[in-house]
C-alpha cells in the first residue's frame, strides 16, 4: 500500500536540521498490519479519559486534543508533515561514546549516516541492525545528543522475507559478534572459552542501569568494566536444568506450568554492556541467554554474589510459544507498598521528572536515580509501570495514589504521546537534597517534593533547582543486590505530614473550605443563616450581611510560612510569600520584629468572610482538596475574589525559620539598647488614620507619615543593666507604717521607698479636648480615690524590676528606678508634668506605627537631643513631635503588681482580656487589666516587650491616668445631655470614644461594603486597591452595653482594620457625636480598633451529640444584657423540632429530637477543662471562648410534667450554667468585692474567673451529693486535677455558678432520650474521671438550648388547648 | 394509674394549689407531718408564678410573702436562718453560708409588684397550703404569665388529671 503512495523519504539530517517537532504517523489509517496503537485510537484513549468539553481545535489540519496535564493550558497535537513520509535505517545499539545522559538508547541510522536515539514501539530483538522502512514516526527536537529523538510507531523491514511472526524460535543471536560496529572485544576476562558453558533462561526480572565499574582481579586494575545487571527468574525444575540449549528450548515448551522462582544475576558485561535497552524491552519476557560463566563478585569486602557473566561467545535467544510471565501474582493491593503494574497516561510531569501525574491523582515517583527512563516519557504518552509500589499515603489534605519507583522498576512507553510535549530529560547531578529525599519513604518523598515545590514557589530562587535531583553512580551492585533486604516493599503510613502550601493556594483552599461550609449550613438549616443577627432587624438587613467562618490549622492542615510586612498599598499587616500575601492578625506582635524574618507559623486561625450564595462560589466546589498539581505547577493569577480571608496567630507559637527563634527584639543591639539607660514613659493616645493621597496610590508611599498622639508621662523607667546591684535600702519606721497601713508590706525583693506625706503626682489633666466627657464621668471618683489612697505612698524613686522579652526564649530581669520628674524642692507648687506629644513615623518606619496600639505604655530611650527632653527644659509640652526614624525603638511596656503587696487586689487577677470600658460604676482601681489594653489575645507578661513590677500604688496612679486618657464611654448619650451649641452647617459636638459590638454595616451609597478583600498579590495589582480610597457613606449600627449606637461616616476603606465587620467588638476613637441626634460620626481623624471577632459557629461544634441539629443557639450571648436581644433571639431553629412533655420523653426511642421548655433544678456534675486544642479567638466572643471548655455537665431538668437528666457540653452546658446571664453581686456575700464588674458585661466577668481558674487547675469537677430535687439545697463538691488547692473564693464562686444555673427562667432544649448503650458509653468514656455514675433515670442528650420564644410557644399551646 | 409526680414541681395555678388534698402523715418527721395530692396523686413540690402581693420580712428568720397569679393568693415562706439553724449544722459552714447568700438574695429580689416564678415544696401551715420557697426568679418578660397560664392548663389537662378533664 504505501509502496503505491509517493513517499516521501526523509533522512535524519533533514529532520535534525529542522529543529521542530513533528509527526509522520497521520498516515496511520485502519490498517492492523501496524503494530503498535493507532493515532487516531490514541486520540480516542485521551478523549476518553477526560469528558471534559474539548477546546476549539488549533489551527487546521490539527486535531483538537484535551489538557491531560494542566501544565501547558494549551498542549497541541504534534504538527504532522503535510504528506506521508518516511524514514530508511537501521536501529542499532547504543555505542560506548554515546553522548546521550540516558546512555541506553536505541540509535536510528540513516544513509545520511547521522544518528539520533529512538524508542520503538512493537520492538522484535531481530530489529537490531537491520534495515527498516520507519512508516509512523514522531520526531522531536533534542538540544543535546544528537539533536533529535525518534519515536517508530510503526516500521517493517527493508528486505523482503523477513516476515516475522510471535511463534517463531528466534536464531541465537550473538551478543557481541552481531555487532556490526561493535568496538573490538575488551580482552576475554581471563579464564579460558572452556568455562562459558552456562546457561539461564526464564523472565528478566529487571534490569539495572548501565554503569561503569573497576575492576578488581587480574591486570585490569586500572581499567573500568562496563556493563549491567539483569536479574532474571530461573525454574528449578529437571527440564530447566538440562545443560543443553537445544533440550531446554523443547523441553520447556512441553511444561507450562514452570515456577520461575529462583533470581539470578547475569552481568552484561563489555561489549555486550550495549544490549541494556534490549533487555530493559524484554522484562517479562522468556529469555535464554547462553554462553555464559560463572563468577563469584565481591560486593564491596565482605559480600559475594554468584554470577553469570556474559562472554564474547554469549547469545541470546527467545524461547518460542511462551507466553508472557506473569510478573506478579494477583494479590489484592492495600496501597502499602506492594509492587504491581499500573498503566495510565502521563498527565504532568514535575520537578525535573522525578514526579509525573498518572491520571487523576496517581502519582509516579520517579526519584530512584538507578531507574532508567525513555526519552519517550512524555505528557500525554501511555505508560505502563512494572515493578512499582503502590502506596496509599493517607495524606489528610488530599487523596492520592503514589507509584513509588525502585531500582528494580521498568517503565516502559505502550504509546507514544500524541502531544507536542517536552522529552523527559533527567538530569544527573548529585546533591544533598537528591540524596536525602532518596532516603525517605515514598509517601514522605512526594510530601518533601511537595514541600520543596512550595519552598519553590515561596521563596523563588532561595533554592536551585539543579539541588533537588540527585543520583549518582555508584553502589549499583549493593542497590540491586541488597534491595529486597532493604524492605522497599513495606510501607508504613506515615501521619502528620503537614504542608507548607504557597499562600496563593491556602486562600484558594480557605475560599473552597468557605463555601463548603456554606452549603453545609444551607443543607442543614433551610432558612438562610447569614447572620447571627439577622433576626434583630429584619427590616435593615439585607441577605448581604457576610458570613463568616473560622478555621483552625487542624482543619486547614498546612503551616503557614513567609515573612511579616506592611502592605504598602493597604497598610496592613500582611504574611507574605512569593505567590501572595494574607492579612494577618497578630495581636502579639513583638515591637521590634524582623521584615526580613521568616516565620514559621504552626497554630492558627484562618477567618473567612463572603456574602453567602454569590454565584462564583459555587465554582470552587469542582476543585475541591487541594492537589499536588496545583502546587507543581502554580500560576499566581489575579483572581477576583468577594471572599475575605485573613489570618490570626500569636507570634508565641511561631518561630524564626531563618535566624533566631524569637525576635523580641529586632537586633542584638537594640537588646542591649533596652537593658539598661534612662527611657521616657510615653501612653499612646490615639492613633490617625493612614492618609491616602490619591486614589490608586498605595498608602505606603516615600514620604508618606503616620501620625500617633501619646503622652509622655512625668515618670522616667532607669534600668540599671542586667548585672545591676540590687537596690536596697533600709525602710523608715514611717515606711513601714505607710505600708502596712495600705494593707501591705515591705517587698523582700526590692524594697520600697515609701515616702509619705506628699501628694505630688496629683494627676494632671492635659486636654480636656478630646476626653471631656470621660472627664466628667471619671476624673472625680478617680482623682479622689488616687489621692487618697495611693498617692500619698508615691515617692519620686520608686526601685523596681522589670522583665524583658528577649530574642531568645528566656526572659531577662532587669532592676530599675521608676521616677517622677518633679523637682524635689517646688514640690508644693509641684506642675505636674505630662506631655502630650506627636509621633511622626515615615515611610521607612511605617511598621512602628502599625505596632502602637492605643492605650498601651511605651518606653523610648532617652537621647539627650530628643525632642521629648528638648522640650522639657522649656516647658513647652504643648507642640512637642518626635520624629520616629529608625533610631527610635518603642518598646511597649506592661506593669504588673510587685508580689511584695500579697493584699493587693490588683495583682490577684492578671489576666488577659482588653479593658477597653471603664464603666463609670465600676470600682474604680480595680481595672489594672486597662493597662494591657488590647493585648486581649494572651496574657499581658508575653506581650510586652517590659514588664515592670510596681507597687501597686503606683499602678493606682498609672491606671487613673490610663483611664483619664483613654477612657471608652459605655453610655454616649445621657438623656438629660447638653448637646452643645447650635451651629451652621457644620457638625457640632465632641469626640468621644466608645466600645461595643458591631451589629450591621450598611453601605448607604453602595450595598454591603466589602470591607477586608485586602489580600492582594505582591507582583500584581492589588485587588483591593479598586476599592481603596473611595469614600463610602457607611452606616453601622453598634451596641454599646445596653443601648444601640448608630455611626456614620464617610471614611475611606483602609481606616477599617482587618477583619472589621458585622460581630466584632470594636472601640471606636474620635467619633464626633454631633449635635442634636443619637448619632455619631466618623471623621478623619477616627480611629477604630477591633477587640474581637465573632464567628459563626463550629458545624461539628459537637461531635458527641448526635447533630440532628446544629448549633447554632448560642448565637443568643447577648441577650442577657439585652432584653430586645432576647426576644429576637428565639427558637427559630428548634421551629422544626416537636414540642414535647418530658413525661412523654420515653415514649420516642426513635432518638428524634424532641423540644422542652423546662428549667435546671439541679447539677449533678459540671467538669471545666482548659482549651486545649483552639487557639483562643477572641475573648468578647460571648460564648465559651478561648480557653475554657466543658466538656460534660449534667443536669436535673424539669418541665412540670416530669424531670429527667439532661447531659450537655461546650455551649449548650455553658447556656443551662447561665454563663452569658448576669450574676447576683449579693449572692457572693463577702466575696461580692472581689467580684470584678468588668466593663465589658457580666460573662466576661464569669468567663473571667472560670478560665483562671481552669487556667491553674486544668480540669475542675463539681458534683452534687445532695437530693437531686432540690435546687437551693445541693450538696456540692469541687475537685481539680491540678492537685493543689482550691482557694476558698474560687471554691465559693464554682459552687456559686453551679447554684446560679438553677435560678434561671425557663429554656428551650432539644434534645433526645439516651439509649442504654449511650448511657453506659457516657458513663464508661466520659465519667469515668469524675468518679460519678449516671443516675436512674430519663437521660437526655441535649442538642441545642436556647431561650424560647414565650409568646410563639403561648399562642400555639392556646391552639394545643382549644384543638384538644 | 396517677401520674408518680412526687419529686416534679408541679405547675399549678394558685386555685388548684390551694385546694390540694392534705393528708396527715404519720410517718413523717417534724416539716412533712402533712402530705398534698391531687386528684389521687400525692404531689410534693411545685412551680408557681405570679405578682408579688404581700411581703412580711423577719431579717435572719424568713420572709414571707404571696403570689398572686389571678386565680389565687399562694402564701410563701423563704427562710432566712441558715446560719442559726440546726437544720445545716452538719454541713461545711462555707457551704452554709453560700445558701445563706443565695437565699438573702432571693429574699432582695421579692418586691411588691413584680412577677416572681417561685419553686418549693408544699407545706402546711395553719391548716392552709403554703409554699417553703427553694428558689426565686424574676420574670421580665410579660408573656411569660400567659405562658404559664396555659401550660399550667395544658399540664394538668394532658399529664395530671388521671382522667380524662371534664369539661
Amino acid at each position: 500500500m504505501e509502496a503505491e503512495s509517493p513517499e516521501l523519504v526523509l533522512t535524519i539530517s533533514e529532520l535534525v536540521s529542522r529543529g521542530r517537532a513533528f509527526t509522520a504517523a497521520s498516515s496511520l489509517g485502519s490498517s492492523p498490519a501496524g503494530a503498535s496503537v493507532s493515532h487516531s485510537s490514541l486520540v480516542g484513549k485521551l478523549d476518553d479519559e477526560n469528558p471534559r468539553p474539548k477546546p476549539p481545535p488549533p489551527p487546521p489540519p490539527r486535531k483538537p486534543f484535551l489538557n491531560p496535564t494542566g501544565t501547558n493550558p494549551s498542549p497541541r497535537v504534534l504538527e504532522p508533515l503535510n504528506r506521508a513520509a518516511i524514514l530508511i535505517g537501521t536501529i542499532t545499539l547504543p555505542p560506548e561514546s554515546l553522548h546521550c545522559p540516558h546512555r541506553s538508547c536505541f540509535q536510528f541510522s540513516d544513509d545520511s549516516s547521522a544518528s539520533v536515539c529512538c524508542d520503538v514501539l512493537d520492538f522484535r530483538v531481530q530489529l537490531v541492525g537491520r534495515r527498516i522502512r520507519v512508516l509512523a514516526w514522531n520526531f522531536l527536537p533534542l538540544r543535546h545528543g544528537n539533536g533529535g529523538f525518534l519515536e517508530i510507531v510503526r516500521w517493517d523491514f527493508l528486505e523482503s522475507g523477513c516476515v516475522l511472526s510471535r511463534c517463531t524460535n528466534v536464531d541465537p543471536i550473538p551478543l557481541i559478534s552481531s555487532l556490526p560496529s561493535a568496538p573490538p572485544p575488551p580482552p576475554p576476562p581471563q579464564e579460558g572459552k572452556s568455562k562459558a558453558c552456562y546457561s539461564i533462561h526464564g523472565p528478566v526480572d529487571s534490569v539495572s542501569p548501565v554503569s561503569d565499574v573497576p575492576c578488581s582481579t587480574g591486570t585490569l586494575k586500572a581499567q573500568k568494566l562496563r556493563g549491567f545487571i539483569a536479574r532474571i527468574m530461573v525454574c528449578l525444575c529437571q527440564l530447566c536444568s538440562c545443560k543443553e540449549v537445544t533440550k531446554v528450548l523443547q523441553n520447556v515448551a512441553k511444561k507450562e506450568d514452570h515456577r520461575f522462582t529462583e533470581a539470578k544475576f547475569v552481568y552484561f558485561v563489555g561489549a555486550s554492556s550495549c544490549w541494556q535497552p534490549v533487555i530493559m524491552k524484554l522484562v517479562g519476557s522468556v529469555i535464554m541467554l547462553s554462553g555464559l560463566k560463572k563468577k563469584l563478585v565481591f560486593i564491596g569486602e565482605k559480600e559475594s554474589q554468584l554470577m553469570f557473566v556474559t562472554t564474547e561467545n554469549s547469545t541470546l535467544q527467545l524461547p518460542k510459544l511462551y507466553r508472557k510471565w506473569l510478573l506478579f501474582p494477583e494479590t489484592p493491593i492495600k496501597g502499602r507498598g506492594e509492587r504491581g503494574v499500573y498503566s495510565g497516561i502521563i498527565r504532568g510531569i514535575y520537578m525535573q521528572g522525578m514526579v509525573m501525574e498518572l491520571d487523576k491523582e496517581v502519582w509516579l515517583l520517579l526519584t530512584d536515580h538507578f531507574l532508567t527512563l525513555p526519552h519517550s516519557l512524555r505528557v500525554g504518552a501511555v505508560i505502563s509501570v512494572k515493578n512499582a509500589h503502590f502506596v496509599n499515603p493517607k495524606f489528610h489534605w488530599t487523596k492520592m495514589l503514589i507509584l513509588g519507583t525502585c531500582i528494580k522498576s521498568n517503565i516502559s512507553v505502550e504509546s507514544f504521546s500524541p502531544l507536542d510535549t517536552r522529552c523527559l530529560m533527567v538530569s544527573q547531578s548529585q546533591s544533598q537534597l537528591g540524596i536525602f529525599i532518596e532516603s525517605l519513604r515514598f509517601s514522605v518523598k512526594l510530601w518533601a517534593l511537595v514541600t520543596v515545590a512550595c519552598f519553590q514557589k515561596k521563596f523563588g530562587g532561595t533554592l536551585s533547582e539543579k539541588e533537588i535531583v540527585g543520583s549518582k553512580n555508584h553502589g549499583v551492585f549493593s542497590e540491586l543486590c541488597t534491595h529486597c533486604a532493604n524492605g522497599c516493599g513495606s510501607q508504613p503510613y506515615i501521619e502528620n505530614l503537614k504542608l507548607v502550601v504557597p499562600i496563593s493556594i491556602l486562600l484558594h483552599n480557605c475560599e473552597v473550605l468557605w463555601t463548603e461550609s456554606q452549603f453545609q449550613l444551607e443543607n442543614n438549616h433551610d432558612t438562610s443563616s447569614g447572620s447571627s443577627h439577622s433576626s434583630l432587624f429584619p427590616d435593615q438587613m439585607p441577605s448581604c450581611q457576610p458570613l463568616r467562618r473560622v478555621f483552625s490549622s487542624e482543619e486547614i492542615g498546612f503551616f503557614l510560612l513567609g515573612n511579616l510586612k506592611i502592605s504598602s498599598a493597604s497598610g496592613r499587616l500582611q504574611l507574605v510569600d512569593a505567590t501572595g500575601s494574607i492579612d494577618a492578625i497578630v495581636p502579639d506582635l513583638p515591637s521590634t520584629w524582623n521584615i526580613n524574618t521568616i516565620y514559621k507559623v504552626v497554630n492558627f486561625s484562618i477567618i473567612v468572610e463572603g456574602k453567602p450564595n454569590s454565584p462564583c462560589q459555587s465554582e470552587l466546589l469542582h476543585h475541591r482538596s487541594i492537589s499536588c498539581r496545583h502546587i507543581f505547577h502554580l500560576t499566581p493569577s489575579a483572581r477576583e475574589t468577594n471572599l475575605s480571608v485573613y489570618a490570626y496567630f500569636c507570634l508565641r507559637n511561631a518561630g524564626c525559620q531563618n535566624g533566631p527563634f524569637y525576635h523580641s527584639l529586632c537586633s542584638s543591639d537594640s537588646s542591649k539598647e533596652l537593658q539598661s539607660g534612662n527611657f521616657h514613659v510615653l501612653l499612646v493616645t490615639h492613633k490617625h488614620p493612614l492618609v491616602q493621597k490619591f486614589q490608586g496610590v498605595p498608602v505606603i508611599s516615600d514620604g508618606c507619615t503616620a501620625f500617633a498622639e501619646a503622652i509622655v508621662l512625668s515618670w522616667e523607667l532607669f534600668l540599671s543593666g542586667k548585672d545591676g546591684n540590687r537596690h536596697s535600702s533600709k525602710l523608715s519606721n514611717n515606711e513601714m507604717n505607710a505600708c502596712s497601713q495600705h494593707g501591705g508590706y515591705p517587698n523582700k525583693k526590692y524594697k520600697s521607698d515609701a515616702i509619705s506625706g506628699h501628694s505630688d503626682v496629683s494627676l494632671p489633666t492635659d486636654n480636656p479636648r478630646y476626653f471631656g466627657n470621660e472627664q466628667n464621668c471619671y476624673s472625680s471618683s478617680v482623682s479622689d480615690s488616687t489621692n487618697s489612697t495611693c498617692s500619698n505612698l508615691i515617692s519620686p524613686e520608686i526601685f523596681c524590676s522589670a522583665t524583658i522579652r528577649t530574642a531568645s526564649s528566656d526572659n531577662l530581669d532587669v532592676l530599675g528606678k521608676f521616677c517622677t520628674q518633679c523637682n524635689m524642692k517646688n514640690r508644693v507648687n509641684h506642675e505636674p508634668r505630662t506631655q502630650k506629644v506627636l509621633l511622626e513615623f515615615d515611610s521607612t518606619n511605617n511598621f512602628k506605627y502599625q505596632l502602637l496600639q492605643i492605650g498601651v505604655f511605651y518606653i523610648i530611650k532617652h537621647h539627650a537631643e530628643d525632642c521629648l527632653c528638648a522640650s522639657k527644659g522649656c516647658n513647652k509640652f504643648s507642640s512637642g513631635k518626635v520624629l520616629v526614624n529608625s533610631n527610635i525603638h518603642l518598646w511597649s511596656l506592661s506593669f504588673s503588681a510587685d508580689e511584695g503587696f500579697p493584699n493587693n487586689k490588683l495583682s490577684k487577677y492578671p489576666s488577659p482580656r482588653d479593658g477597653t470600658s471603664c464603666n463609670g460604676d465600676s470600682q474604680a482601681g480595680d481595672d489594672i487589666e486597662l493597662l494591657l489594653r488590647n493585648k486581649t489575645f494572651s496574657s499581658p507578661e508575653i506581650c510586652a516587650d517590659v514588664c515592670l513590677y510596681l507597687p501597686a500604688s503606683v499602678i493606682c496612679v498609672l491606671e487613673a491616668k490610663h483611664k483619664e486618657s483613654i477612657g471608652l464611654l459605655s453610655v454616649p448619650f445621657d438623656k438629660d445631655e447638653n448637646l452643645g451649641d447650635m451651629s451652621g452647617i457644620f457638625h457640632v459636638g465632641r469626640l468621644i470614644s466608645i466600645s461595643g459590638c458591631v451589629i450591621s454595616i450598611h453601605g448607604l451609597d453602595c450595598d454591603c461594603p466589602h470591607l477586608n478583600s485586602g489580600n492582594e498579590l505582591t507582583d500584581g495589582i492589588p485587588q483591593a486597591r479598586a476599592f481603596q480610597g473611595i469614600k463610602s457613606s457607611v452606616h453601622m449600627l453598634v451596641l454599646v452595653d445596653d443601648q444601640m449606637v448608630c455611626i456614620i461616616g464617610s471614611v475611606s476603606r483602609q481606616s477599617y482594620p482587618v477583619g472589621f465587620g458585622p460581630g466584632v467588638t470594636a472601640s471606636f476613637y474620635r467619633v464626633l457625636k454631633s449635635r442634636g441626634s443619637n448619632r455619631l460620626m466618623l471623621t478623619p481623624v477616627s480611629f477604630i480598633v477591633v477587640n474581637s471577632i465573632r464567628v459563626a459557629p463550629e458545624l461539628d461544634a459537637d461531635k458527641a451529640a448526635n447533630n440532628t441539629l446544629v448549633t447554632k443557639a448560642f448565637t443568643v450571648d447577648e441577650s442577657a444584657s439585652n432584653p430586645l436581644v432576647t426576644k429576637n433571639f428565639s427558637t427559630s431553629s428548634l421551629n422544626n423540632v416537636t414540642f414535647g412533655m418530658l413525661s412523654e420523653l420515653h415514649q420516642f426511642l426513635d432518638s428524634k429530637p424532641m423540644r422542652f421548655n423546662c428549667r435546671v433544678v439541679s447539677i449533678h456534675v459540671l467538669v471545666l477543662e482548659k482549651r486545649r486544642k483552639r487557639e483562643s479567638l477572641n475573648p468578647n466572643v460571648h460564648s465559651v471562648a478561648h480557653f475554657l471548655d466543658i466538656p460534660l455537665a449534667g443536669f436535673l431538668l424539669d418541665d412540670g410534667s416530669s424531670s429527667c437528666f439532661c447531659w450537655a457540653s461546650g455551649q449548650r452546658a455553658a447556656t443551662l450554667l447561665r454563663l452569658h446571664e448576669e450574676l447576683s453581686l449579693r449572692a457572693l456575700g463577702g466575696y461580692s468585692l472581689k467580684w470584678m464588674a468588668m466593663g465589658n458585661g457580666p460573662f466576661r466577668s464569669i468567663m473571667h474567673h472560670l478560665e483562671r481558674i481552669v487556667n491553674k487547675h486544668n480540669r475542675v469537677t463539681i458534683k452534687n451529693c445532695g437530693p437531686p430535687a432540690d435546687s437551693c439545697y445541693q450538696d456540692l463538691t469541687v475537685s481539680v486535677s491540678s492537685g493543689s488547692t482550691l482557694s476558698a473564693f474560687d471554691e465559693y464562686f464554682l459552687k456559686f455558678i453551679a447554684f446560679n444555673s438553677c435560678f434561671g427562667s425557663i429554656l428551650a432544649v432539644a434534645g433526645s432520650l439516651m439509649d442504654a448503650n449511650t448511657v453506659v458509653e457516657l458513663e464508661t468514656e466520659q465519667l469515668k474521671h469524675t468518679g460519678t455514675t449516671i443516675p436512674a433515670g430519663q437521660n437526655m442528650w441535649a442538642s441545642e438550648v436556647c431561650f424560647p420564644d414565650t409568646l410563639t410557644d403561648a399562642r400555639r399551646m392556646m391552639q394545643e388547648l382549644l384543638d384538644s | 394509674m396517677p401520674p408518680n409526680l412526687h419529686n416534679t414541681h408541679v405547675k399549678l395555678l394558685a386555685f388548684d394549689l390551694l385546694s390540694l388534698t392534705q393528708t396527715p402523715n404519720p410517718h413523717s418527721s417534724s416539716s412533712d407531718t402533712i402530705s398534698f395530692s391531687r386528684r389521687g396523686s400525692p404531689l410534693s413540690r411545685v412551680e408557681i408564678l405570679g405578682t408579688v402581693t404581700f411581703r412580711d420580712s423577719k431579717p435572719g428568720k424568713f420572709l414571707k410573702f404571696s403570689i398572686d397569679d389571678g386565680t389565687g393568693c399562694v402564701p410563701c415562706i423563704l427562710w432566712l436562718n441558715h446560719m442559726t439553724s440546726p437544720y445545716f449544722s452538719r454541713r461545711r459552714p462555707q457551704d452554709v453560708r453560700l445558701i445563706a447568700h443565695v437565699a438573702s438574695d432571693f429574699a432582695s429580689l421579692i418586691k411588691i409588684g413584680t412577677v416572681a416564678r417561685v419553686r418549693g415544696r408544699v407545706t402546711g401551715y395553719r391548716g392552709s397550703v403554703q409554699v417553703t420557697v427553694s428558689d426565686v426568679v424574676i420574670e421580665r418578660d410579660p408573656n411569660v404569665e400567659t405562658l404559664h397560664w396555659l401550660d399550667c392548663m395544658r399540664l394538668a389537662r394532658k399529664c395530671y388529671d388521671p382522667l380524662p378533664h371534664r369539661k
